[in-house]
Formats: structure tokens, C-alpha cells, sequence
């Protein structure tokens, strides 16, 4: 069996002519928060209804628990062992939470009601309340249970603190962690809120244009991706041919900013072999990776 | 769960189609001649003719129960009428469950309610003392029901497809208004599904064939529909 939870190979979709994904290639580790970022239109909401079979892909394959996504039979067994939390957080409004658990409830044989209730506590959910009356971060927090408390093995959750406030996010977001710590859930969540993704992930895939353009451990990342100052001794009159590594290069003056992915060392002593050259080197933010490759592309 | 669910979404629409069945009833019982009154006695021509429109009329009940039912079942089915799709199509069951529940709830609530047509004739038109027995008044209610399947299937067919509730229902009406009146076509008129629908009342039998062809069309009409729903993608 594969260690992947989620798996896509070559991924291709396209809606009318336009392109969503363009050969998109992922690999989602068990027990990873794996954050999925992308600008709006990048193709996260298309990857996530891909790979909950709402959608067929062009071309590519596209598994999650080591079973095609896009099967119908395969599909319910998918869905037994995951849970949603969709992007709009709409849940049926004439229900009441007490309803919605309860019919939710109905469709899973090993339905937890310890973390029902641990959860409906923590949430401050008022069971007989009805759902047109709760808020966006209670309905997220609502889904958030019922997903949790069928016991699923993986959480995908498309924009979870879309529309919520600083505090609801936060406390979404430590629940997030919590629930991957205490269950070993895999939580695959796309968003384009760098700090929150930052927050709490340990692998990201940023898309762009419907394909990866960057994907790895947020700690290997942040490890290989260094920003460089060089700061000349006369202005350089040719521009420089850089070796590889180097991600995006920005002129200033006697001053070259270099964004470098890999082979730092190499580019520094590069750097250096320029004249009267002095190289400092500072970490990147997430957000740096992001902008520059999103940019760039 | 499911059929709880289908309930609570659909029983509005219900409620609304009781009083639509119910609403003629009283109308026509002021100023329908009645057999038992001293009124003059309805003939049969006069009888046919009223019965058949009330066939027409109760057929509306199978359109709009389907129409609506299926409309909340966009909630499964059709992407943007209604945001809780995703979560219900994140639900371990099968679409073919999904579509079975909504359009067998509808079909009951639609034979529930189609059950008011009997009563009514028997209250109003036809009277105790009439010669049509309570058993042709079930006939007539199983035929009523049987024949108005196709046209619940139709609006299931329509409803995927359109996804704008008045426009679909507009549709259908057209739909039956046109059958009504092609039916009164002289070389049609052994597919007219009106008159099947009433003649228990007069040949004190079903109309086996007129309600075998009903159903084969109600058959394949949901069958297309359902390949439509397993198919699409949301």
C-alpha cells in the first residue's frame, strides 16, 4: 500500500476550453497538514472536487487512499473515511445542529460520539439551534465536527477560515493541530492565507495556473530558499549569468537581490567572485516563496 | 435519514399541493348540481367532461411535487440552487440512492396526495347514490396515479436540466396543455392519458395498456434522468 493518503498524477482539466489544472502532480504523506495554497482560480477548489470524484479529470490519475478517485463504488468507500468541510460552509438550513448530527450520524457505522460530544462542547454548539441562525465560524465549526466525529482518517477542507474572524481562525487553527496530533488525521486544506498556512502545516504544494510550481516540507523549504544581498563595488555593467538555484534576481544599483532555492553555497561563492562584493544572506517567509514563484509564473 | 431529510424539504411543496387538491372542493360543491340535491341530474357527458378536467387539474399535483421535489434535490443534483450540495455529495451513499429516495418520496407524496381526486368526485360530482362503486374509485385513483407517473418523471428529466424552477414549470405546463389538446385529435385518441386516467369510472376497469405504456414512459424517462445525475459532474 502506498504512504500516500492523496495521490495525482498529471492531473488535466479543463471547463468551456479554459484550463483549471495543467498536469497537476501531488503527494499528500498520512499524518501531514498539508496546506494547499493558491490564488483564487489557481485550481484548488477543481483539485478538491477531483479528488472527491465530483469531478473526472481530463487526463491523469487522481487517488486517495490508494483508490481512483473518480470510481463511483470507490467513491462512497472514499468518502466513508474522510470528511469535508466545504468552502461556502453550507450546511442544511432547516435542520438544527442536533438534526444535522444525528442525520450525519446515520451514515457511519463507527460514528464517535465521545468526540461528538468532547467537540460540541468545545465549539460552544447550541444543539437546538437552528443552522439558519448560526454563524460562518459556527457552521465551520459545526462541519469541523461532523467530519471529526465519523472518525475520518483524512480532513479536506477547502478555505476553512474563509470569512471568519481573527479569533474564530485562531481558534480553528488549534484545533486543526490538536485533532492531527491526538487522532493522526491527515488534514488537506487549501488556502490562500500564507500566515495561517505557515501557522500549522509542515508540507505545502503552492499551485499556480492549474500545475505545482513548489511543494515539499515547509522546513526543507524554508531551509533552501534563502534570500541573498550582494552589494557590489561599481554598478555591473552586463548582466550576470547566475548558476542554478537561482529562483528570481532584482537589480538595484550596486545592489542585487537573489531569491535561491538550492545550491546556496555555490551562488554565494558565485557572489563573491564579483568585484568588491559583499553577500548577506536572510531567511524567507512562505509568503516570499509564494509571491516570487506566483509572480514569476 | 434520507427520507426524513427529503421530508423536510419537501413538505411545504406538499402542504401546498394538499390545498391545491383540496381548494376545488368547496368551490364546486356550491355550484356543481348534485346528484343527491334536487338540483337537475348531471349527465354523462356532463360528468365526463367535468372528469376530465379534474383529471387535467390533479395531474398539475405530480408536476409540481416532482418539480420542487427534485429542486430541493438539486441539493444533490444540480450545482448552485442550493450551497449544502457539496456537503450532502460528501456523504458516503451512492447518487443512485441519493436520486431513488427524493424521487420515490415524491411519487408517494404525489399518490397521497392524488388520493384527494376520488373523494372529491365521490363528495362532489358523482354522489352515493350514484352507480360508481367505492371500487372504481380506487381504480380511478390507481389509474390517475399510475398515468401521472410519466408526467412526474418528465418534470424529473426537466427539472435536472433547467435549472430555473419557473421556467422548468412553465414547461410543463405547456407540456400537458399541448398533450390536452393533441389528445382531442381524433387519431390519438387511444393515447389519451386524460381519458385513461378517468375511465375506471366509466368501464368499471383499468386501463391495463394506456398504464403499462405510462410506465414504461415513466421507465425510461427516469432512467435517462438518473444516468444524467451518476454521470454529471458538480
Amino acid at each position: 500500500m502506498s504512504d500516500w493518503v492523496i495521490e495525482a498524477r498529471g492531473l488535466r482539466k479543463s471547463f468551456k476550453g479554459q484550463p483549471a489544472l495543467t498536469g497537476l502532480n501531488l503527494e499528500v504523506p498520512a499524518g501531514s497538514i498539508f496546506g494547499f495554497l493558491g490564488r483564487n482560480g489557481a485550481g484548488k477548489t477543481t483539485t478538491i472536487r477531483l479528488l472527491m470524484g465530483l469531478l473526472k479529470p481530463d487526463c491523469g490519475d487522481a487517488r486517495v487512499f490508494g483508490l481512483p478517485a473518480g470510481d463511483l463504488s470507490a467513491g462512497i468507500e472514499i468518502r466513508r473515511r474522510l470528511g469535508f468541510v466545504t468552502e461556502d460552509k453550507e450546511l442544511y438550513p432547516y435542520m438544527t445542529v442536533k438534526q444535522i448530527i444525528r442525520f450525519t450520524r446515520s451514515f457511519f457505522p463507527k460514528w464517535r460520539a465521545e468526540l461528538e460530544q468532547r467537540y460540541l462542547k468545545l465549539f460552544d454548539l447550541p444543539p437546538n439551534r437552528k443552522i439558519s441562525d448560526l454563524s460562518k465560524g459556527m457552521r465551520s465549526r459545526l462541519m469541523l465536527l461532523l467530519a471529526i466525529s465519523h472518525g475520518a482518517e483524512l480532513l479536506i477542507l477547502d478555505e476553512p477560515t474563509e470569512g471568519l474572524d481573527p479569533v474564530a481562525v485562531e481558534d480553528i487553527l488549534r484545533q486543526l493541530v490538536a485533532i492531527s496530533a491526538s487522532e493522526g488525521t491527515t488534514i488537506f486544506f487549501s488556502s490562500h492565507q500564507l500566515e495561517e498556512v505557515e501557522q500549522i502545516a509542515d508540507r505545502v504544494c503552492i499551485i499556480d495556473h492549474g500545475a505545482a510550481v513548489v511543494t515539499g516540507s515547509l522546513d526543507d523549504l524554508k531551509t533552501q530558499y534563502q534570500r541573498l544581498r550582494v552589494v557590489v563595488g561599481e554598478e555591473l555593467k552586463a548582466p550576470v549569468l547566475w548558476g542554478e538555484g537561482v529562483e528570481h534576481v532584482r537589480q538595484d544599483g550596486r545592489t542585487v537581490d537573489i531569491l535561491a532555492s538550492r545550491n546556496v553555497e555555490a551562488i554565494i561563492n558565485q557572489a563573491r567572485s564579483l568585484p568588491a562584493a559583499s553577500v548577506e544572506r536572510f531567511p524567507v517567509t512562505l509568503k516570499e516563496i509564494f509571491l516570487e514563484h506566483v509572480r514569476s509564473n | 435519514m434520507l427520507w426524513y431529510k427529503g421530508w423536510l424539504e419537501t413538505r411545504l411543496h406538499a402542504a401546498f399541493m394538499l390545498g391545491f387538491a383540496v381548494f376545488p372542493i368547496p368551490l364546486f360543491t356550491l355550484v356543481t348540481p348534485h346528484p343527491a340535491n334536487p338540483a337537475p341530474q348531471v349527465s354523462v357527458a356532463q360528468a365526463e367532461s367535468a372528469i376530465g378536467f379534474f383529471a387535467l387539474y390533479y395531474s398539475i399535483v405530480p408536476l409540481f411535487l416532482a418539480g420542487s421535489g427534485i429542486k430541493t434535490q438539486s441539493a444533490q443534483i444540480r450545482k448552485g440552487l442550493h450551497g449544502s450540495m457539496y456537503f450532502t455529495l460528501s456523504l458516503p451513499i451512492s447518487r443512485f440512492r441519493l436520486f431513488a429516495t427524493r424521487v420515490s418520496l415524491g411519487m408517494l407524496e404525489t399518490i397521497g396526495i392524488l388520493a384527494i381526486a376520488p373523494c372529491f368526485l365521490q363528495i362532489v360530482i358523482i354522489g352515493p347514490e350514484d352507480h360508481v362503486s367505492p371500487s372504481d374509485l380506487f381504480a380511478f385513483w390507481v389509474a390517475l396515479s399510475v398515468c401521472a407517473s410519466a408526467f412526474y418523471f418528465l418534470e424529473v428529466l426537466l427539472s435536472i436540466f433547467l435549472d430555473e424552477p419557473l421556467r422548468h414549470m412553465i414547461g410543463m405546463f405547456g407540456i400537458v396543455l399541448l398533450y390536452g389538446l393533441l389528445s382531442k385529435v381524433p387519431l390519438l385518441a387511444p393515447v389519451n392519458i386524460f381519458r385513461a386516467m378517468i375511465s375506471p369510472l366509466f368501464t368499471h376497469s383499468l386501463p391495463w395498456a394506456s398504464m403499462g405504456i405510462s410506465l414504461g414512459v415513466a421507465a425510461v424517462l427516469g432512467w435517462a434522468a438518473l444516468r444524467v445525475v451518476q454521470t454529471r459532474e458538480y
